[in-house]
């Protein structure tokens, strides 16, 4: 605070000064000032930072201390061996990626096009289309599910509907296929929330040009559009995919345990009745982190190249 | 019959004419210039001659065809964009052969004109580079290179310098010039800036709000304005009513006058009081000295005469000093340079 | 082309309405049904199941649960984020760098995981017994948020000229403090209403920490659907109805406030 106060006050003779001789002295009183103004500035941001340390990197070490302990407090690498040794848990983390790259896939593939209609929407309709979708990517876990089973469970109305309209083969939402499709609602919103920013480099100059010189819709997607786009499409495709890995309330909601999915394995692991094993749980959710960890660097190492 | 001929096209969004009754013809390897003050609708003009706007009414012709419902890529039209809008993706290079590949034209008759045209624009070092690599200037010359390697019938440009600094900017309009002069090409360039338009016009169009006010040779537009208007947007002239041309030069004539700043002479005597018809083909007038401006070559004057405004415009000679502000001079204008309107 | 564009749009647009509408329908159209079985849409429609919910104490605990929690998240996470934000950009590059990383990081690791780790560490093993009170919720939802106030924020000062302002200010006397409350913060109210909206959404949808580490000690509206689940369909209906309402008011009110502020 006052450093706050005081900094213009003392910044003041230095601007109006000048005389020769005491041309060191302002400099070096500038320099403490400035660095008042930033250790002021740093304890703003202190709260933050406490919180922080405390409630998000605190939590992440306690799990990856955990995995490699035993239960008498022994450093071993057991946990590891016994989920990597395990099918069960393996086919956990086969089932999750398939999900989670459909899942990522569907909401690309249907986000991009929408993203870029958007794109020619007057703003207000933009920011409108944008903040709903922003607000619709919190619909998760039980509302969704809940949703979903209403409208394409076992008697819901779209499933009656497509039974009457004689579509053959209902969604069955309680398969992993139905896991796919529910994720995708919120993958698309996601998508279209990612996606957007990164089309404002597609512009409208570009695109005419292209046509111009002759070139089709199809050809300017594919030889301009997409390449622009590449970078931003992968970083996308990792993120939803990453969302898609870890989430919980959704599939616990709709499949309950039924599913074998990482994230429900560790909550079962956490806090089944049955299979508790708080160690085995942090395991798992120490591996499913650097499932997610390892793209996410890829991807950086990748950006780094392409821009020497 | 122009090698160009655009005959009564006009554009309207929603009831509100962009332009309307746009008449113009381009001879084959000519530059012309459309300038008008921004807003006045040329940039639109231009788009619908590209074929990026679907004009309501008119036709427009190349070499007697008609391409006016032709899509863009079939009109044989190049285009330079305001922004450049190179593509980011591909190198210089790509950038110039991607039109060439889309004539499906074999691969080494299009490497041969590219590098063949990024030799005349000065690039060849750049070649392999990307846009976002390249300086405003460089991006300028990809821009036209990637226009002028599919040899189009038409050429456009869409304030091509309005992005690039003052000294590139000159530079560039020479280059511009020089690239006609050796391969020669048929353009339509729209710019704000008269000064360029008079120097890289071969014909000048003046357009204001949506008609074009009128068309001639640079020499022509700058020295006989065919309105009011053209007069104080390309000349910077001098416009007086009637009621102002009698109290100065006590003669009331039957039109407003456009004098150019630079038609005023400083008369070496004060020897009459107030303004007077020396003969039928003479005038002067008092003026007192209010403001002036270095333009370099000539020096501008304000002048307050009779409680009327003039911009005089004197040539700047190093061995004769500015006049101060506050110096009564006496004016005087020859006939011949007064153009009635 | 504009004609065929126009069209493109209808469609997008109403797809994306259907999108967010449909779902909200259906339970709305659940919850007030009278016998909804076998049919494609409802024989009518009655008031019994959400005057049961709304009769529940449980129901009014949890709501009033949720709103302490998601109203005390907001609150929390605004005071500690804006200020750090907007530190972090106007005088220290390097902690922008890393709160950059930081507030990015929840995407990219699931909360589940998080969950877990809470879990351990403030079960009163080392001293501090958080899990089973409203607190872990409140603090523990700050790191999930921060991005919501940290990315529009920053998208908004990269418009405006941090530096030049704040030796502007100091011209004309003002001292860094009142330059970051009346010259910067006003630059990024935008970004701040967006995000105090996405991060009130947030806490009041969120479903793995409650669970995990409050559970029954502290039910909020998405513990007491886990619970009505076993039950009828109805009830949960009713409290998703309610839930979707108070959301979408509240999104809404974000629209027009943004659309007024454009004008």
């Amino acid at each position: 605070m006052d450093g706050e106060s005081r900094a213009p006050s003392l910044t003041l003779p230095r601007s109006g000064g000048g005389q020769a001789g005491t041309r060191l002295g302002p400099t070096m009183q500038g320099l403490s000032v400035r660095s008042r103004v930033k250790l002021c500035a740093f304890l703003f941001a202190l709260p933050l930072l406490a919180i922080l340390a405390l409630f998000e990197i605190a939590p992440l070490l306690a799990i990856a201390w955990n995995s490699l302990h035993d239960d008498d407090g022994l450093i071993t690498l057991a946990n590891y061996a016994e989920i990597l040794g395990s099918r069960f848990q393996r086919s956990a983390f086969v089932t999750s990626v398939l999900v989670s790259a459909g899942s990522a896939g569907l909401g690309i593939l249907i986000g991009l096009p929408v993203a870029n209609i958007l794109r020619f929407m007057p703003v207000r309709l933009q920011q409108t289309v944008l903040t709903y979708a922003n607000i619709g990517s919190n619909f998760t876990g039980f509302p969704l599910a809940f949703a979903f089973i209403i409208m394409f469970g076992l008697s819901g109305s779209f499933t009656l509907l497509l039974a009457k309209l004689g579509i053959a083969g209902h969604l069955d939402i309680y398969s992993t296929a139905g896991l796919v499709v529910v994720y995708a609602y919120l993958q698309v919103q996601l998508a279209i929330l990612l996606l957007f920013p990164s089309l404002g480099a597609i512009t409208p100059e570009i695109e005419e040009m292209a046509t111009m010189v002759g070139a089709s819709r199809l050809k300017f997607w594919w030889r301009i559009g997409l390449p622009i786009l590449s970078p931003s499409l992968i970083g996308s495709f990792i993120l939803l995919f990453a969302n898609a890995m870890g989430t919980y309330a959704t599939a616990y909601a709709l499949v309950g345990g039924n599913a074998n999915l990482v994230t429900l394995r560790i909550g079962e692991l956490a806090a089944g009745d049955v299979y508790s094993d708080p160690q085995l749980a942090d395991t798992l959710a120490t591996l499913l982190i650097l499932v997610l960890i390892v793209p996410v660097i890829v991807e950086q190492a990748l950006l780094k190249r392409s821009r020497p | 019959m122009g090698y160009i001929e655009i005959r009564g096209l006009a554009k309207r969004y929603d009831e509100t004419p962009v332009f309307e009754s746009i008449d113009l013809d381009v001879e084959r390897d000519e530059m012309c210039v459309l300038v008008g003050p921004s807003g006045c609708g040329k940039t639109t003009l231009l788009r619908a001659i590209a074929g990026l706007v679907d004009p309501d009414d008119g036709r427009i012709a190349i070499d007697g065809r008609d391409i006016t419902r032709l899509p863009p890529k079939a009109r044989g039209i190049g285009m330079v964009m305001q922004q450049y809008a190179l593509f980011p993706n591909m190198t210089v290079e790509q950038n110039l052969a991607f039109g060439l590949e889309q004539q499906k034209l074999p691969a080494p008759e299009i490497r041969r004109r590219v590098a063949a045209m990024i030799e005349l624009v000065g690039l060849q070092a750049r070649a392999r580079a990307r846009p976002n690599a390249l300086s405003g200037g460089q991006k300028q010359r990809v821009a036209l290179a990637r226009a002028l390697v599919l040899e189009p019938k038409l050429l456009l440009l869409d304030e091509p310098m309005s992005a690039l600094d003052a000294q590139i900017r000159k530079r560039l309009r020479d280059e511009l010039k020089r690239l006609q002069r050796e391969i020669g090409f048929t353009a339509i360039m729209v710019t704000h800036d008269q000064e360029e338009a008079l120097v890289v016009g071969d014909r000048i169009a003046v357009m204001q709000s949506g008609r074009l006010s009128q068309i001639g040779s640079p020499h022509n537009v700058y020295g006989a304005p065919a309105s009011q208007e053209v007069a104080s947007f390309i000349g910077d002239f001098n416009i007086l009513a009637p009621a102002a041309v009698e109290r100065l030069f006590r003669h009331r004539p039957g039109r407003s006058w456009a004098i150019h700043p630079g038609a005023f002479e400083i008369a070496a005597h004060r020897h009459l009081n107030g303004g007077a018809v020396l003969s039928s083909d003479c005038f002067e007038a008092d003026a007192t000295v209010a403001g002036m401006q270095m333009l370099g070559p000539v020096i501008r004057y304000h002048l307050q005469a009779e409680s009327i405004a003039l911009k005089m415009d004197v040539l700047n000679r190093p061995s004769h000093g500015p006049i101060a502000p506050g110096s009564p001079l006496r004016i005087r204008l020859s006939a011949a340079d007064v153009r009635e309107i | 082309m504009t004609k065929h564009g126009k069209d493109a749009q209808r469609v997008v647009v109403g797809l994306f309405v259907a999108l967010q509408v449909l779902p909200v329908l259906s339970v709305a159209l659940n919850a007030f049904a009278t016998d909804w079985a076998g049919s494609i849409l409802p024989e009518g429609l009655t008031w019994h199941w959400a005057g049961q919910i709304f009769a529940d104490p449980r129901f009014t605990l949890a709501l009033r649960n949720s709103l302490v929690i998601s109203f005390g998240a907001m609150l929390v996470s605004a005071a500690v984020t804006i200020p750090a934000v907007l530190a972090g950009h106007c005088y220290l590059p390097s902690l922008d760098r890393c709160l950059g990383a930081l507030v990015i990081l929840p995407y990219a690791v699931p909360g589940i995981a998080l969950a877990l780790g809470l879990m351990r560490i403030y079960s009163g093993q080392y001293g501090v017994q958080l899990n089973g009170t409203p607190w872990v919720l409140i603090l523990g939802y700050v790191p999930l948020g921060a991005s919501f106030y940290y990315l529009p924020i920053k998208n908004n000062l990269r418009a405006v000229p941090v530096r030049e302002l704040i030796e502007a200010g100091h011209l004309v006397g003002a001292g860094d403090l009142a330059i970051m409350r009346r010259v910067i913060l006003p630059a990024v109210i935008r970004g701040v209403v967006v995000g105090l909206v996405m991060n009130f959404a947030l806490a009041i949808s969120e479903f793995v920490y409650a669970n995990l580490l409050v559970g029954g000690l502290y039910p909020t509206l998405q513990i007491f659907m886990n619970v009505l689940r076993q039950g009828s369909g109805r009830l949960t209906s009713v409290v998703v109805t309610v839930y979707f309402v108070v959301v979408w008011i509240l999104s809404t009110a974000v629209v027009a406030v943004m659309a007024r502020r454009e004008d």
